[in-house]
């Protein structure tokens, strides 16, 4: 395991030396705010010619998307009129690309954009050192403003390494090779039909067709060739993905002389698991684990350094807590897909009451709003909270109703925004 | 009439070359019956992967696809597949999904991997209208009768606990479909085989006719045999 992590931390140490780049070239905290505002061009600093070239650089690159990736070979790029005038209406691929971090979280188990604003998270170091430098921006204002706040206008602006920390557990570092290589180590571990078996050609080319149209709808080019895999396991209705963008279907989505309702809520699984791997929630999890693993280590250190007050029920409260964090991240993950999912649909189905139809149908394959109880220790008794936590329950799926309500409410937005 | 020969001698040639391209081809039309195992970790897996190795898949059930004998073997030694994200809590271990065979007292839900969240309803029904509504059973097991459940028929099933809820969906098999697993089954019985390789048989004969659910059952019957 150690070693699958540890080319992982590279990108890191590259992120960590833009930073300190960053930090080094900028002579005070609100020029910083002006350079990285919003869209705009970042400036470049008199006292760091150099830099200020590397950061316009990447600016223009963001600019022009497409352009700085694109082959020799290419006819096109995202950024020629043509392409332009494929895409879709509204669409924006500036907000595919750089990512303007509202808010971060001490710890990396949160979701950022529960709306699913961004289809697309960016990929690789490379892509987020410019969403990394509106952060750094960000948090130096914010301790800058904190210090006013605090009646200590001179206060020190935040070091390299918080910022680091932030950045670690606000965005996706590892690399995308790593994470198309578990994805494949996970395949071999799972019980699919192969697309050579007769059984399962009809069930592919279905399955093929139904992930080319939602494929076909997202912003070019894809970081990810998506590939389907139909497992043996039928009956459940649903499918999985893995990192790196391979989909496990059960081959019942895709049966056929399925009611159009049923190929409807087809097409939802299937976005909602395409959008598992665009946002990269599973490789969320494991830097979360990893990232948060250390703040775990340094809290139970500090809980133990202060003789006085530990306590059995203190470091149990504290892995608890801890526990809670993980089962409630992975639930808004879902959340979150399901957002993603609803506003891919929202391209295919343009008009807002054929998109309530379609989701009043998925949502009645979902099943009935059924309200279960919450996760946690049943009470504050020690063997309650022991069972908890030794119960290896770490995933856990909203319940319908918390589903219904989110996909609601986005509806109520869908029809806002028209 | 050089050409005339060589022409004919062409002929002679391309004939020989089809000849050897059809016997190649109706030797590589021939079942491979090489059985390709995976490595267990436990001294008794790999007991097993031995014995199973030891008997001919082509002869012991003609008819058999040996890569069934290899699929099943590989799910053996993988107990649940981890990691991935997925649309839905999968539903529960024992709980029929996909193509099922009913048994002679009919189809079990077995609820024991749940019922410590504390079962308050299963409901099952066909085209939404409700067949069975099962409400805080007293125990884990759940037999629906055989009369009640008619052929080649599709259930949809809702399982609610205090803690979760599950949905999934079987269908009955067709009576023409159990003819030729049924064939497979008595020819199995008359081979002399180890009850742990016979099983493995069973459950790849079920695999080869995707009832994957009784193939399942059989899997988690051999797994503790070679569990560390």
């Amino acid at each position: 395991m150690t070693m699958l992590f540890k080319p992982a931390w590279k990108p890191l140490l590259v992120a960590a030396v833009c930073l300190f780049l960053t930090n080094a070239g900028h002579a005070g905290h609100s020029s910083v705010a002006q350079e990285f505002d919003g869209a705009s061009a970042p400036a470049v600093p008199s006292s760091g010619p150099d830099l200020g070239t590397t950061f316009k650089g990447l600016f223009d690159r963001f600019r022009s998307p497409g352009a700085a990736d694109a082959k020799p070979d290419d006819k096109g790029t995202a950024a020629a009129p043509a392409d332009k005038a494929s895409a879709p209406a509204g669409f924006n691929p500036m907000a595919f690309r750089l990512v303007d971090i509202e808010s971060w979280s001490q710890t990396s188990n949160v979701v950022l954009d529960p709306e699913c604003k961004t289809l697309v998270q960016p990929f690789g170091i490379t892509d987020n050192v410019a969403s990394l430098g509106m952060l750094a921006a960000k948090l130096k204002v914010k301790s800058f403003v904190d210090g006013l706040n605090n009646g200590n206008a001179h206060a020190k602006p935040m070091q390299v390494i918080e910022i680091l920390r932030y950045a670690a557990k606000s965005m996706n570092w590892l690399p995308m090779s790593l994470e198309v290589r578990i994805g494949e180590s996970m395949l071999a571990n799972e019980d699919i039909l192969e697309r050579d078996d007769p059984k399962a050609f009809e069930d592919y080319k279905r399955g093929d067709k139904l992930l080319e149209d939602i494929v076909k709808d997202l912003p070019q080019p894809l970081p990810y060739e998506f590939q389907l895999k139909i497992r043996k396991d039928a009956g459940s209705n649903t499918a999985k993905s893995l990192p790196g963008g391979i989909i496990l279907a059960d081959r019942y989505l895709f049966q056929k002389g399925k009611k159009e309702s049923n190929l409807d809520y087809a097409y939802f699984v299937m976005a909602h698991e395409i959008s598992h791997v665009l946002q990269r929630h599973q490789t969320r999890e494991y830097q979360a684990r990893l990232v948060d693993a250390v703040d775990s280590i340094e809290g139970l250190m500090k809980l133990t350094d202060n003789k006085t007050q530990i306590t059995p029920g203190a470091l149990l409260g504290y892995s608890t807590a801890l526990k809670k964090l993980f089962v409630n991240f992975t639930e808004q993950q879902e959340l979150q897909a399901d957002s993603c999912a609803m506003q891919m649909m929202a391209k295919h189905y343009p008009s807002h009451k054929q998109l309530a139809a379609k989701l009043a149908m998925i949502e009645k394959s979902m099943g009935k709003p059924e309200q279960t109880e919450t996760d946690g220790p049943k009470s504050a008794q020690l063997l309650d909270t022991l069972k908890y936590l030794g119960d290896g329950v770490m995933e856990r799926h909203p319940n319908t109703v918390q589903r219904h309500n989110n996909l609601k409410m986005l509806l109520t937005l869908n029809l806002a925004q028209k | 009439m050089y050409p005339f020969i060589y022409v004919n001698r062409m002929a002679i040639v391309m004939v020989f070359a089809a000849l050897c391209c059809g016997l190649a081809q109706a030797q590589s039309g021939k079942q491979d019956c090489t059985l390709r195992l995976k490595s267990a970790s436990t001294a008794t897996g790999q007991q097993l992967a031995q014995d199973l190795i030891k008997a001919n898949p082509c002869t012991t059930v003609p008819g058999l696809d040996v890569k069934s004998l290899s699929s099943v073997w590989s799910a053996l030694l993988t107990s649940s597949s981890t990691g991935g994200k997925r649309f839905d809590t999968p539903p529960p271990a024992g709980t029929p999904t996909g193509k099922v065979l009913l048994g002679a007292q009919g189809l079990v839900f077995d609820l024991q991997s749940v019922f410590g969240d504390g079962v308050t309803q299963l409901q099952i029904s066909v085209d939404d209208v409700p067949v069975f509504n099962i409400v805080n059973p007293k125990g884990p097991l759940l037999t629906l009768p055989a009369a009640r459940l008619k052929p080649e028929t599709v259930y949809d099933w809702v399982l609610i606990t205090r803690k979760n809820s599950y949905k999934a969906s079987f269908r009955t098999a067709a009576p023409g479909e159990l003819a030729d697993l049924q064939h497979q089954l008595d020819v199995l019985a008359t081979a002399t085989l180890s009850p742990s390789v016979r099983l493995l048989y069973t459950a790849a004969i079920y695999d080869d006719a995707e009832f994957y659910f009784a193939r399942d059952q059989i899997l988690a019957q051999l797994r503790p045999q070679i569990a560390p």
